[in-house]
């Protein structure tokens, strides 16, 4: 790689096979991170790659086994056996810091995903 | 039509901001009639040829990729909330004067251009889609190509291995491509300053979002700052005003 420089003549110096080159590289990283593999870099969808995220980091929906609930005036737990008084369900510390990472995977490869796809739009 | 949003005092607190500013860019550069809204128009129509897979930006949380559609056919609230960013984008290069410059994401207006056509600034641009955008506006536009822009180049390989370290005393990058899933690159672009640099990475407190998680250490833009506040080199400021600020200055020595 060099720095291409435009000083009136040159035309276009943006090039879209570089810029595809470091999109896959990062799409590529994240796949890897999610045990994909990542020689179906050229066929994987997006989808194929958040649906795996999903399941990897399995913690998108709120479902707690305790659910604290105040019950008569006092705190008690709610085990969902009576679903008629349904206590709060919330993320352990360690499974919301888990779906931080989840959505940070997330957003990386889905801006990468979309560079890409109009970088080669452009080649 | 103009696109719908939901709006907050957070967006009605920059349309008083955008009555009540005034500066040299201020008709030249505005959405409605300027180089601005001549250049989202274009990277509007640029960006929709590529036939764009929506799929991949389902989320709809960053702004950032709407950017071309939204501010071609904007809300006055949006508008505003963009204005005001965009303004102290230019304050902060006006006051840092900066010699080489890099920017990510730059955004088509008299501002930028007219740095390009300065010869005692050097400009650098990443090799990125806005770039390719800029690039592919700017010759249609009279006015800018009458600046006669200069400028470069480089690509995230050139930033990745260290080739450009210490070339830049100003760099104004988005967080978009700074923030990775580890802090390779973000440190790659911290080692580009010059010793008395500044770098400004922009929308670090996730448009928001970042202010108004419950538990703010849990929010997934939380690791990629602490990436930035944890060079003991460097000084380190978040500026938590619309979509977040980090100024990062490196000392003089």
């Amino acid at each position: 790689m060099a720095i291409r420089t435009f000083t009136g003549s040159e035309g276009s110096i943006y090039s879209a096979t570089n810029d595809v080159n470091w999109q896959e590289e990062q799409i590529a990283f994240v796949m890897a991170i999610l045990g994909m593999d990542i020689d179906a870099i050229d066929t994987v969808t997006i989808d194929e790659i958040i649906e795996t995220s999903r399941a990897l980091f399995d913690v998108s929906i709120l479902n707690s086994a305790i659910k604290p609930i105040l019950v008569g005036g006092k705190v008690a737990s709610d085990s969902g056996a009576d679903s008629s008084v349904e206590g709060k369900n919330y993320r352990h510390a360690s499974e919301s810091w888990i779906a931080a990472q989840k959505v940070q995977l997330e957003e990386v490869v889905r801006r990468n995903f979309h560079w890409r796809h109009l970088a080669k739009g452009v080649m | 039509m103009a696109v719908q949003f939901g709006v907050s005092d957070l967006f009605r607190k920059n349309v008083v901001a955008l009555e009540l500013t005034k500066t040299r860019h201020t008709e030249m550069d505005n959405f409605r009639t300027g180089a601005r809204a001549d250049f989202y128009n274009h990277g509007k129509n640029y960006v929709a040829a590529l036939n764009p897979d929506k799929r991949a930006i389902a989320g709809a949380h960053d702004p950032y990729f709407m950017m071309h559609e939204v501010c071609a056919d904007v809300h006055p609230e949006w508008e505003a909330h963009i204005w005001t960013s965009a303004a102290m984008r230019m304050f902060l290069i006006d006051m840092a004067n900066p010699t080489d410059i890099l920017f990510t994401g730059p955004e088509g207006c008299r501002h930028t251009m007219e740095l390009c056509g300065d010869s005692s600034t050097n400009v650098t641009f990443l090799n990125s889609m806005d770039f390719a955008i800029l690039e592919d506006w700017w010759p249609t536009s009279p006015d800018m190509s009458a600046l006669n822009p200069k400028y470069s180049v480089c690509d995230m390989e050139d930033i990745e291995d260290g080739s450009l370290a210490g070339t830049f005393d100003y760099i104004e990058a988005h967080f978009a491509h700074v923030m990775g899933v580890d802090s390779k690159i973000s440190d790659a672009y911290l080692n580009l300053l010059k010793p008395g640099g500044t770098m400004v990475v922009l929308c670090t407190g996730a448009y928001k979002g970042l202010y108004r998680n419950q538990t703010m250490i849990h929010h997934n833009y939380y690791e990629p700052n602490m990436a930035l506040l944890n060079r003991s080199d460097l000084d380190v400021t978040h500026y938590p005003i619309d979509p977040g600020y980090t100024v990062i200055q490196r000392p003089a020595s």
